[in-house]
């Protein structure tokens, strides 16, 4: 079964879950499969439209599908029916917010959250993450971002995805997810680390899957 | 529109496509996993472009202005350069310490050290970077072996260098001159050197002087805030940084050489006030024991 945030918002029901489920595909794991690619997708359009947070964006996006599944209506095509969806929460997101032009936002206080240089949190949580991801992942990351640059940075990733067997888009993509990967750890420890204080955050960080939902 | 254009990707992750060009390509990408797996590897292009200082002038003003303007997008970046930071510290270390064959040894090590080990890695990264890259800069030429390139050897005091030790009221006997050791440091973006100098700080000296240059072909350095941080991250000293004329152009930092033990050093150079400081470069500082 997928694992859902626990937003207080959430209005899902344990029935509209399974028929989203149910819709996306019979099988129950490849129906979990589905429904954490959607996810996954609302969440990366909300984030690429400056919506946010994302995530929760993407769960209201979610829970008005199951609700509308719940009630009957026809839907051909689940991915782009929630696309729709996901548009009306977006404008009603940006009415509600009463955004502000991005050109006429202050860019120091925008720079705030995440400054330039890195805090000591963003770093040990970097650093602690990059430690948890499996020796492969770790090893090719690296390699990938060797620093070499030019041409050289060319060939050796040519060179890295002969030796893998795989053609370059492959590995572009594969150092992509892993990357997103170690971006999601490092988030969530700094938050943790925020709310927790660091140390707590560092004990919790003890392995970063390679078998995430975006990659199957 | 056509998916497989690069640019109109890129365009629509700048903000730059029209409500209902960003639609079609939506719907695109909702029913087909490729085009999405396009758009996000175009975002990852993206942020790796802006790092590596390959955007148009538009594309990084758009870049900052636009996409940087959420805080997810920020961290994304300062992961980013993390990582790359990381990536070209396992690649300094490769030649003396070979990643594959350590990688077992690494992994059994319990994941407080990993963490130590990966977070040094990290931070020598950015000085071995500039130890691969700068071969066709000369190499640091004000380097002190002894106290004495700058030192005041009239007796007097250089004129903003304050004396230690010294209270108002109290009698003034023939003040020692301050000694003061000094060093040119290259941003750590220039290529050539062929090995990071160590800067040695001999007993009793006073003051430490850096000059940090300004980036090839950038522009001159003005007044700015100067971070000082050991390559374990921990702030050391921060203070102000004064352009100065000369070619390269550079800015000059001093402070207490008791500042600076021997150790590995990250030197940032800011410009800007009031909040609005965007760091203009960094430098790499090595220290040690005579």
């Amino acid at each position: 079964m997928p694992q859902r945030p626990t937003h207080a918002e959430r209005s899902i029901t344990a029935s509209g879950l399974a028929r989203l489920l149910a819709r996306l595909d019979p099988d129950p794991d490849r129906a979990a499969q589905e429904y954490e690619r959607l996810r996954l997708m609302l969440v990366k359009f909300f984030d690429w439209r400056g919506a946010s947070p994302p995530d929760e964006c993407a769960d209201e996006t979610i829970d008005r599908l199951a609700a509308k599944l719940d009630v009957g209506t026809t839907i051909d095509h689940v991915f782009r029916y929630a696309h729709g969806i996901a548009r009306l929460v977006l404008m009603e997101r940006a009415r509600r917010q009463a955004q502000v032009p991005i050109e006429q936002t202050d860019p120091s206080r925008l720079r705030a959250a995440w400054p330039v240089t890195p805090t000591p949190p963003l770093r040990e949580c970097f650093v602690r993450c990059l430690a948890a991801l499996p020796d492969e992942s770790r090893r090719l990351v690296l390699e990938y971002y060797d620093g070499a640059v030019g041409q050289k940075k060319i060939d050796d990733r040519e060179r890295l995805a002969r030796a893998l067997g795989i053609s370059d888009n492959a590995l572009r993509s594969r150092v992509f997810r892993i990357r997103h990967r170690l971006e999601r750890c490092t988030r969530a420890c700094v938050a943790a680390a925020d709310a927790r204080g660091l140390d707590a955050a560092l004990r919790h960080v003890t392995g970063v899957s390679d078998t995430s939902d975006e990659d199957s | 529109m056509s998916a497989s254009n690069a640019g109109e990707l890129r365009r629509y992750l700048l903000g730059e496509l029209d409500e209902e060009t960003c639609a079609a390509l939506e719907q695109e990408y909702f029913a087909r996993r490729e085009t999405f797996d396009r758009v996000w590897n175009a975002e990852h292009d993206l942020i790796d472009d802006y790092l590596d200082d390959r955007l148009t002038p538009d594309e990084r003003a758009r870049f900052e202005r636009h996409y940087l303007a959420t805080p997810d997008h920020q961290a994304r970046l300062a992961i980013a350069r993390e990582l790359i930071a990381a990536a070209a510290a396992s690649g300094a270390a490769e030649p003396t310490t070979s990643w594959r064959s350590s990688a077992g040894v690494f992994l059994r090590w319990p994941t407080v050290w990993q963490a130590v080990a990966v977070a040094a890695l990290v931070l020598i990264a950015v000085g071995g970077a500039w130890t691969l890259r700068s071969r066709t800069v000369p190499r640091t030429t004000e380097l002190a072996p002894s106290p004495s390139p700058i030192q005041n050897r009239a007796g007097g005091r250089a004129p903003e260098q304050s004396q230690p030790g010294e209270r108002p009221g109290e009698p003034v006997t023939a003040p020692r001159a301050p000694i003061v050791v000094a060093v040119s440091l290259p941003p750590i973006s220039v290529r050539g050197a062929d090995e990071v100098a160590a800067l040695i700080i001999p007993p009793g000296t006073d003051r430490v002087v850096l000059r940090l240059q300004s980036e090839p072909n950038g522009p001159a350095l003005g007044r700015g805030i100067t971070v000082v941080r050991t390559v374990a991250g921990a702030e050391v000293w921060r203070g102000p940084a004064v352009p100065e004329r000369g070619v390269p152009p550079s800015a000059r930092v001093e402070m207490p050489a008791n500042t600076l033990p021997p150790d590995d050093y990250i030197v940032a150079l800011f410009e800007g006030a009031n909040g609005r400081e965007s760091e203009m470069s960094r430098y790499f500082l090595r220290v040690r024991a005579r």
